[in-house]
Formats: structure tokens, sequence, C-alpha cells
């Protein structure tokens, strides 16, 4: 069942009940995640759930209407244009298993391994059978990403997309969304494929992974992809874990090299710090380009003013409204150096690219991971260099240098 | 106590200054972020982006050509992207717990005007969305306001193109039930929210300036 106010199904006289605070649509039953106003409207007090708002309100004074769930076979053939690796196509008949014998999955890949292309097969048979298959991830960029490698792949199909504010909509066969989407569907999808489990909102979010299984089928399994699990998606897979330690071109993963700078102490007296002026001469003579991170925006817009000896210099925020503009001019080679937060730690692939992470001991080490994840996933330009310029050692770095040397030498470490 | 724009919980380290009052229903950084002003040049009066090598705002020129003149333009915010995101989920999510969000910035006090007057919704629109956008903050900031105007107008100001909006006629009209209040030589502020070309707020000065009020000024929450 899924809501859709052009349903036939009466599910609940309002969403939110507002006696006991619970949302009958996200099961949220937090007191605090509740606003109550006086509408002038109704000329009575109406009490809404906030942590839903981002999909349409849910209030006491209007009914939840759904409709019910069909499900329905297809052909479905897809195509790609290279031929997977061994390694890939053994994930991929794991895959496959997965959803024939309704088990759940941990894909626990290596960043650039591939993923992507790893559930095609999946998704293929799961449609074949008629079951309902959704691919989400809690980010945005994720999303648009995926959905389009996979209208890209399967042309025949129609795939519904939805995120905040954008709705393509079908029969809610072939889904790719955000996860906050999901509080829309119940016991409706028989696959659930998860990219990027481990990004935020989702890993803190008890509310959301709920979303995940109220969504899913009584048999239906959830097939997590990510470069850096939990022990929480461990014991979700319930052992049912597949690794590659491999990138898909199959070279190694950049090793981060150390610098001890205190670029925050430089730039409040008015200076770029010596060790990253150098850093970027070195990467801009070598016509490569380069991702720099920094822990705050702040920092990095003060840092942006003082790199008056750099062209081709910008920076991107999550508020930013040039940022897809700013990314796709880096792509072209028109930016070569570009500022970001944590934003840009994943979904993105730049050619003969260098990173450098400013004030490192301020990130954690899954983060870490998947910003040495962004160079050399072109098979054109493999390795490439990561440097890490931090006021000292924490254990945070330790770790992200001992689990990217683990994937070099083919193990993987949880 | 949540912050009502991201909706994590609110610790605010307590010291002298805030020891006494109650926390406001934002958190440090999504206030930051609402506050930031995009750069660029900007126009002396309505604070518009300017564009590259134009010396006068002409909006501005504009509208002082076609209307009658109004006082001070004030805005409170800038209308970048988190305004914006704040905005759309306020007025068409009608996620109206925002409105206190919109009411902390405003800093106009209730001795400084004489009337405050909200730009209308028309009864079909209020029916959709269930609240006047502006009431809702004047009430939340504990403003008085006064209804001086209507409109029957169905079209939303952003359903129209720019020349549209430019050559549309005046949607407002005075509402009768104020008729017996005196308007003339009292301090009036219209109140927006989202000054985009201006033309709305300048249809609203043209219907108060019959009045003969002593000021008129405008507030809007947003300069798009």
């Amino acid at each position: 069942m899924y809501f859709d106010s052009k349903g036939d199904i009466l599910y609940k006289e309002a969403g939110v009940d507002s006696v006991k605070n619970l949302c009958h649509r996200c099961l949220n039953n937090d007191k605090t995640l509740f606003y109550e106003f006086h509408s002038p409207l109704h000329q009575k007090k109406v009490k809404y759930c906030l942590n839903c708002i981002g999909i349409g309100r849910s209030d006491s004074v209007t009914p939840l209407i759904a409709a019910r769930s069909m499900s329905r076979r297809e052909e479905c053939g897809y195509k790609l244009h290279f031929e997977l690796t061994e390694i890939q196509k053994a994930a991929s008949r794991k895959v496959v298993e997965a959803v024939r014998e309704e088990k759940n999955l941990l894909l626990h890949a290596v960043t650039g391994a591939g993923k992507t292309e790893i559930i095609f097969e999946g998704i293929k048979y799961a449609r074949e059978n008629g079951l309902n298959v959704a691919v989400v991830s809690p980010r945005i960029d994720v999303v648009k990403e995926l959905h389009l490698r996979l209208s890209g792949a399967f042309k025949k199909s129609r795939i519904d997309l939805m995120f905040a504010g954008v709705k393509v909509k079908f029969e809610h066969h072939f889904t790719v969304c955000t996860v906050h989407q999901l509080y829309n569907f119940t016991d409706h999808f028989d696959c659930i494929i998860v990219d990027e489990f481990d990004a935020f909102p989702l890993a803190g979010d008890t509310h959301l992974q709920g979303a995940v299984h109220k969504a899913l089928t009584a048999r239906g399994s959830i097939i997590i992809m990510t470069a850096t699990p939990t022990r929480k998606m461990l014991k979700l897979a319930g052992g049912n874990v597949f690794q590659i330690a491999r990138r898909y071109h199959g070279h190694d993963l950049a090793i981060p090299e150390i610098h001890y700078a205190n670029v925050r102490r430089a730039m409040e007296k008015g200076r770029l710090d010596a060790k990253l002026e150098r850093l970027l001469d070195g990467i801009m003579t070598h016509g490569r380009k380069v991702l720099v991170f920094f822990p705050e925006i702040k920092m990095m817009h003060e840092v942006h003013g003082l790199m008056g000896d750099f062209d081709s210099v910008e920076a991107v925020y999550s508020g930013d409204a040039a940022r897809y503009v700013k990314v796709q001019r880096m792509r072209e080679g028109d930016i070569r150096i570009l500022l970001t937060t944590t934003i840009l730690e994943r979904g993105v692939t730049f050619r003969d690219l260098d990173v450098i992470v400013v004030h490192t001991e301020y990130f954690p080490a899954d983060t870490l991971i998947q910003i040495c994840g962004r160079v050399g996933r072109k098979p054109q330009d493999p390795t490439g260099n990561v440097h890490f310029l931090t006021l000292y050692n924490t254990h945070h770095i330790r770790a992200t240098i001992r689990k990217i040397k683990a994937f070099n030498s083919g193990r993987t470490v949880l | 106590m949540r912050c009502l724009y991201c909706h994590r919980r609110l610790e605010p380290e307590l010291h002298l200054l805030n020891l006494f009052t109650a926390p406001g229903p934002l958190c440090g950084e999504c206030e930051i972020r609402l506050k930031e002003w995009r750069r660029g040049e900007r126009c002396g009066r309505c604070r518009r982006l300017m564009g590259e090598g134009e010396s006068e705002c002409r909006d501005c020129i504009f509208l002082k050509n076609r209307f009658p003149p109004v006082g001070k333009i004030m805005c409170m915010l800038d209308y970048n992207e988190e305004v914006k995101m704040l905005m759309h989920r306020y007025k068409f999510v009608r996620d109206i717990a925002l409105a206190e969000v919109l009411a902390q910035f405003i800093t106009v006090r209730k001795r400084d005007y004489d009337h405050f007057v909200p730009i209308p919704v028309s009864p079909g629109r209020f029916r959709d969305r269930g609240f006047n956008q502006i009431i809702e903050v004047l009430a939340r900031a504990r403003l008085p306001h006064s209804s001086l105007l209507e409109t029957g107008k169905v079209k939303l100001q952003s359903e129209l193109s720019r020349h549209e909006r430019m050559n549309s006629a005046n949607p407002f009209t005075f509402n009768k039930e104020y008729r017996d209040v005196r308007l003339r030589d009292t301090r009036i502020l219209i109140v927006d929210d989202i000054y985009t070309t201006g033309i709305t707020v300048h249809h609203a000065a043209e219907v108060l300036l019959h009045h003969e009020p002593a000021a008129l000024d405008v507030l809007t929450f947003s300069k798009a």
C-alpha cells in the first residue's frame, strides 16, 4: 500500500493522532517533533508532524488516503557498455541470489568498485518476476546520479523518480528515490537497494531506518551498498556479506600523505599556509585538478579570499545555488581548484584529480575514506594523490590509512 | 526543544546573557545559514543584486516612474538557497512552524508604526493554504495587524512572468470594514513576504496613499 490522495483506501481519518502524539504516516511518536497551532481556516487547534514534513504535511485534520500495492511482471533488459570484471560478476550473482532467496545482503565495496553496475542483474531478475524494486539513497545528489545511470541502462523500463520537490510517478514498480520518500510506502517493495547507507541523515536517524523496514514487504530483501559499513549494517544483513576490495580497474587506492600544518593560524594572520600553497603549486604545475576539503564553510570562504595568486578557484557548499554548475565546470576543466565541505565527499568523479584535506583532525574515518575514494576513479588516471593537512595525528586518520592499506592488500576490515 | 528549521535538538549553552530568556526557535547553524547575504553589488534602496555595470537599479527607476513614492524599503533576509527552501516549506508545504522562525528576524517595534498592513491573500488561496503567511508571522512577533487591503485575485505573483507583473492592473482594494478608521497622518508599514520586482507592495501603497498617511514604509521578509 502507498499513500496517494487519488487512492481508494481511507487508511486513517487523520494523519496525526493529536492525543497520542502519533503520525500514522511515518510512525513518529516523539512529542517534540509535532507542532500545534490555531488554524484560522478550521477555527480550531491543528497538530502536524515535523518529522515527515519534507514529503508534505501530515496533520490532524486531513485524512490519509492510500492506494493498494500492485505487482506486474515486465520484460526487463538493460545495456552495459563494458563487461563486468570477474569479481563484479560474482557480486552480481550474489545480489540475484539475495533477491531470489529473500535474504538481506551487505555489499561492502571499496570506493570506485563499480557498485551501480553490480545491481543491474538483480533488478532485472526482480522485475521479471513481478517484484517491486526501490533503489534509494539518503543523498539527493546520489539519487539523481543513480536515476541517470539506471534510466540510461534500463531503456525500456518506466522508472519513478522522487525526491524533495520532484516527482515522476508511474506505478511504483521500479522507483528511485530518497529514503525520506519511503515514508509513503507500507508493505510495498519486495527489494530495496540502499546506496550509501552510512551517509547523513540515514546513519543516525532511527525513524528513517524504520521507514526502510516499513516500506518492505514481509518477505522482501534489503541490499545495502557501502564502502564504510558499521556493526548495525552487519547485523541487518544477518552475516550475509560480500566484499570487493579492488577497484574495477584493478589499481591500488592512493594512501594519504600526512603533513603537519596549521592552516587556521596562518589564515588568522591573513596568509595562506605555506605548505598548502606549496601543495597547490605542485598540483597546478603538473596540470592536475584538486578538491580541497574544509571542516567548515566559514573557514573555506576565508581561505578562498586568501587565494588571489591562483586562477580558476571556486568554492561550493550545501547552500550554494550554483553548486551543480560549478561541479560541471570542474569536470570540464574550467575550474581547477575547487574548495568544498563534506558535501562532495561522495558521488563525484573527476579526471586527473588530487585531494587535499585541511584540518583533517576534525574529520571522522568514514568521511576520510570516502574523500580518499575521490581520486583515481578513471582507468585513464588510476592513481592520484591524497594529502592530509593536520595539526596532529588522530585515531581516525590512522584508522583511515589502516583500512586503505587493508583494501590494497586484498583484505577488507570492518 | 527542537530547531524548527532542521529539527535537531536545541541544546543551547547557558551563560549570563541567555539565562533568563526563552530559547529561540533556531539552532545557531541554521541561523547563520539563513542570515547569509549573497555577495555582490546591491541597490542602496531595494537591495537588489545588481548586474555588472549597472549604476542605478533598473527596478527602482521603473517603479519611480510608474508609482507614487513610498518611504523606506526594509528587508530582513536575502533570498539565498536556504531562505528559498524555507519559503517553499512555509507557504507551499504549509509548515506553519516556520512563521516563528521568520518572526525572530523582525526588528521593527510595535511603537514604530500605527498600522501594520499585511499583503492580503485571496479567499481561494486562503482555503488552499489555510492561513495568511504574513499575519501568522506578525502574530508570532507580537505585532498587531490591520487588514486594510483585500484582494480577489487568484493567480500567484510567482506564476506570472516579469512582463505580466510589470503591466498588471492593481489587484488590491480598500477593506470596507476599516472605512471609519482614521488613517490620515498615521504611520503605516506594509508587510510582504518576498520582494521581487516591488510591484506588489507598490500596488498596495498606491491604494493606501489615497488616505494620506504621514509615513508609508515597506517591510519584506526576503529580497529576491
